[in-house]
């Protein structure tokens, strides 16, 4: 059987965002040292912009891991951050503010840089049985999989909640990268300092998903073979109810127990219903 | 402190592909000498060949690199391990492994920070793989200490590398 190895997910429940922002303490205060720890003593990594964002997670199916994350802030909602650190704004029209989305809060597990096409063998399992038991599976992943997977959930996410434009202040190598993979980016703004050198750009969302679709055949084939996301809420991971036993969704649900340990020990359950702004569930676009 | 002049312009270890040799730790560690000299060679030419911006990341590399080699030399020729040179070890299956990396790979290759990274990360962990093997397969003594030592530098120095690549593909 082959299986996907990497599956994006809306962090659109209270527990969700808990292991959203885990997971950037887990990166931006220990792995790169950009946040100091001591200011998140319960572990989770955030800011006054989050209560206005939208939250994505990766899962590792192989690794049982989540490996990457990364947030929109619609900027109808609040001020941009990056507006915030470059002391003026970077979009001018009411009109154009309405339509635009910072991304930002991009972070990958240090072991989890470089992605490259193909496959890897390890155990699945469904619900229920322990992985050791499980059959043998080829899990797929794909070049700088877990980035392109984020973009791809932005994208879509963008797509289908009417916004035109996607701002961020990136390096000069992740400009690089995500002009290679195809996206057209507009320079927005002085470069400044944040955690190194930072330029604010700026990219169309149709013509970046044009883009990348026509110049990364590892993208058109991720596109082709999942949705851009599936809600956390849809997984109903903590109530015990089965959703589905199709292979997507039953793998995703199989949270290594300590995750959902740790998550009761501090009381990280929260509501299970959906909270913040309205979202959907990912769908793959035309 | 041995500096880039103090090596040579070439690198010519041969490394054989006879995997049931035995090798001595003499040449164990000429061979890792020259793997650590030809990244500083290959990130030195590379820095040159490179727009601006992107030589920052190559010559760090260069630099640890050039310590890695200073380190190695040194241990060469610590008294302790003098006596142990021509001690005859088992052969790791990593060697002709670690020994490709001696031959300086295509500049041409080379489009982005990331590829730059992946070739650290390749090399670092071949590395850490081949030095892991010695010091299971060397008995106790001098010498394996001196292997798990080797191994346990190259974790760090794969582990640093993998968050280089965290920090420079994120956006905190």
């Amino acid at each position: 059987m082959i299986m996907n190895r990497f599956e994006t997910i809306l962090a659109d429940t209270a527990f969700a965002r808990r292991l959203h922002f885990h997971l950037r303490y887990q990166v931006f205060c220990e792995e790169a040292g950009f946040e100091d720890a001591s200011r998140f003593p319960d572990q989770q990594e955030r800011d006054e912009y989050d209560q206005h964002g939208v939250h994505f997670l990766v899962w590792d199916r192989l690794a049982h891991l989540w490996v990457g994350a990364m947030r929109l802030i619609p900027a109808n909602e609040a001020a941009m951050p990056s507006e915030a650190i470059a002391g003026s704004p970077f979009v001018d029209s009411a009109e154009e503010r309405r339509r635009s989305v910072e991304f930002s809060r991009l972070c990958v597990r240090a072991r989890y840089g470089r992605m490259e096409s193909g496959f890897r063998i390890g155990r699945w399992a469904p619900p229920g049985v322990e992985r050791s038991e499980g059959e043998l599976v080829f899990f797929r992943q794909w070049d700088h999989e877990i980035i392109q997977r984020l973009i791809y959930a932005c994208l879509d996410w963008e797509m289908a909640n009417g916004f035109d434009y996607t701002y961020f202040i990136i390096n000069r190598a992740l400009a690089r990268m995500l002009k290679r993979f195809g996206i057209p980016l507009d320079v927005v703004g002085e470069p400044l300092e944040h955690r190194g050198v930072r330029i604010p750009h700026r990219g169309d969302v149709r013509t970046a998903y044009a883009g990348m679709r026509s110049q990364s055949v590892s993208f058109a084939e991720m596109a082709d073979s999942a949705p851009a996301y599936i809600a956390f809420s849809e997984l109903e991971l903590l109530s015990g109810n089965s959703v589905s036993t199709s292979g997507a969704t039953a793998t995703v649900r199989q949270i290594p127990s300590e995750i959902v340990e740790a998550a009761q020990a501090q009381s990280w359950r929260g509501s299970s219903r959906t909270d913040g702004p309205p979202r959907r569930l990912g769908s793959r676009v035309a | 402190m041995i500096g880039a002049d103090d090596m040579q312009s070439e690198v010519t270890v041969s490394v054989s592909t006879d995997s049931m040799s035995r090798m001595t730790s003499d040449e164990v560690l000429k061979i890792a000498m020259a793997f650590e000299q030809s990244a500083y060679q290959f990130y030195s030419a590379l820095a040159k060949k490179l727009e601006p911006d992107l030589r920052t990341l190559v010559t760090e590399l260069a630099e640890e690199e050039l310590e890695h080699y200073s380190l190695l030399e040194q241990l060469s020729r610590a008294d302790d391990l003098m006596q142990f040179r021509y001690q005859a070890i088992a052969r790791a299956p990593t060697t002709e492994r670690f020994g490709s990396y001696i031959r300086l790979p295509d500049l041409q290759d080379v489009k982005g920070e990331d590829d730059i990274l992946a070739y650290a990360e390749a090399r670092e962990r071949t590395a850490h793989e081949h030095y892991s093997y010695l010091a299971e397969l060397t008995p106790p003594g001098p010498l394996r200490k001196l292997f798990a030592f080797l191994r346990d530098e190259e974790a760090k120095h794969l582990e640093s590398v993998e968050t280089r690549w965290a920090k420079t593909y994120s956006i905190p």
